[in-house]
C-alpha cells in the first residue's frame, strides 16, 4: 500500500475540511468524488485478489462478489455525482440507489459466503469473539433503530416508497457490520493469524464503513449533515483500508507461491 | 516474511513433535487457531494429543488442507500439505 500517499491525501483533506476554503456545492462534488474514487481503487484490489486463485477455486467467490458489489457501489456513486450536477438538488430516490443497494447486497453475499465457510473450521474455537460482536451488533441494532429507522418512518412527509429505500440501506448496514463485526472480533480474539490478515483488515474497514453509514443515515434525519462534515472523510479511509485488504492477500498469495516453490531446509 | 517449514529432526519425543506442528501451524493460522485445530484433529480420531506422530501426518495433512484453502485456495492448501508429508520424510 503507497501509505505515504495516502497520508499526504488525509493531510490534505484534514486542511481542506478544517479551513474550508471552497463553497459548499463544490466541496459536495469532491467528497462524492474522493469516496467514489477511493471505492473504485477498493473494487479494483479485491478483483486482483480474486484473481490470485485458480479459476476453479471456490475460494475466490467471495473476492469476486465482493469486487463485484463495490464497482456497483461505484456506478451508483458516479450517477449521484452527475445528477447532482444536473437537477442541482438531492436527486433520491434515483437510478443510483439501484447501484448503491444492489452493491450492498452483493458485497454482503461475499462476506457471507466467507464468514460461512470459515466459522465452519476447525480451527475456531467454539463461541471465540463471539460476546463483543453480538454486544457490537446489539448496540448498532439500537442506535439505527432509535436513530435511524424510527425518526424516517415517524417524521418524514416522504412518500412510503421513498421511505422505504431509505430504511434499506440501515437494514443493510446493521447486517453487514453485525456480520463484519463477528468476523473481526473472531480474528481479533485468535490474535490476528497472519494467513487472516487481510480479512481481518477488511472486516476493520466494514465495521467503520458500515458505521459511517448509520451515523450518516442519523445526520441526514436529523438535517446535521454537510459537505464538510468529517464523516465523508471516514468514508475514504475505509474504502482505502479495504483496498489495502486486497493488497494484503496479494501479498499473502504470492508470499505462498514462492515458498511452495522453494525447497524445504533440512 | 520467515520460511515456512517445520523441523521435524528436533522432534525428539512426542511433545516435542506436537510443539513442531503447533509451529508450523501457528505461522499460519496463529498459535491459539493451531492448538485447537490439532486439539480438534485428535478428538475426531479419539487421540490424545501426546499420541500425535508422523504417522498421522497424511491424515493431518488433509485435514489442514481443508482448514487453510478457505484463506489459500485449494492448490496452496494443497502445497502446505506437501510441505508436512516432505519435511516429516527428511
Amino acid at each position: 500500500m503507497p501509505l505515504i500517499g495516502v497520508l499526504i491525501y488525509i493531510a490534505i483533506d484534514v486542511f481542506i475540511y478544517s479551513t474550508r476554503p471552497m463553497p459548499e456545492n463544490v466541496m459536495a462534488v469532491y467528497a462524492d468524488t474522493m469516496i467514489a474514487g477511493a471505492c473504485l481503487i477498493a473494487a479494483v484490489s479485491i478483483y486482483l485478489a480474486a484473481g490470485k486463485f485458480d479459476r476453479s477455486d471456490i475460494n475466490r467467490r467471495p473476492w469476486q462478489w465482493m469486487s463485484y458489489g463495490l464497482a456497483l457501489s461505484f456506478f451508483g456513486k458516479v450517477i449521484y455525482i452527475i445528477l447532482r450536477q444536473v437537477s442541482r438538488f438531492d436527486p433520491f430516490p434515483c437510478l443510483g440507489d439501484l447501484f448503491l443497494l444492489s452493491g450492498d447486497l452483493t458485497f454482503l453475499w461475499g462476506l457471507w459466503i466467507f464468514a460461512r465457510a470459515c466459522l465452519r473450521k476447525d480451527f475456531v474455537p467454539p463461541y471465540s469473539g463471539q460476546i463483543p460482536s453480538v454486544a457490537i451488533s446489539m448496540i448498532a441494532l439500537f442506535f439505527t433503530s432509535a436513530c435511524v429507522i424510527v425518526p424516517v418512518f415517524s417524521m418524514r412527509s416522504d412518500p412510503l416508497t421513498e421511505r422505504w429505500i431509505a430504511i434499506l440501506y440501515p437494514i443493510l448496514d446493521i447486517a453487514a457490520l453485525s456480520l463484519s463485526a463477528r468476523l473481526a472480533c473472531l480474528f481479533w480474539s485468535l490474535r490476528q493469524p497472519p494467513i487472516a490478515r487481510s480479512w481481518f483488515i477488511l472486516a476493520l474497514a466494514y465495521v467503520l464503513l458500515n458505521t459511517a453509514d448509520s451515523f450518516h443515515g442519523f445526520l441526514e434525519v436529523m438535517h446535521l449533515y454537510h459537505p464538510y462534515h468529517w464523516i465523508n472523510l471516514t468514508w475514504v479511509i475505509a474504502y482505502l483500508l479495504i483496498a489495502n485488504a486486497g493488497l494484503t492477500q496479494i501479498r499473502l498469495l504470492t508470499h505462498l507461491d514462492e515458498t511452495a516453490s522453494s525447497e524445504i531446509p533440512s | 516474511m520467515t520460511p515456512l517449514w517445520i523441523d521435524i529432526n528436533s522432534a525428539g519425543f512426542m511433545n516435542s513433535y506436537v510443539n513442531a506442528l503447533e509451529q508450523f501451524l501457528a505461522r499460519y493460522i496463529g498459535a491459539q487457531a493451531a492448538h485447537h485445530c490439532l486439539l480438534r484433529f485428535c478428538a475426531k480420531r479419539n487421540l490424545q494429543i501426546n499420541d500425535l506422530n508422523p504417522l498421522y501426518n497424511h491424515d493431518l495433512g488433509i485435514f489442514l488442507r481443508d482448514n487453510l484453502s478457505v484463506f489459500t485456495g485449494n492448490r496452496r492448501a494443497h502445497a502446505i500439505m506437501g510441505q508436512l508429508a516432505r519435511a516429516a520424510q527428511t
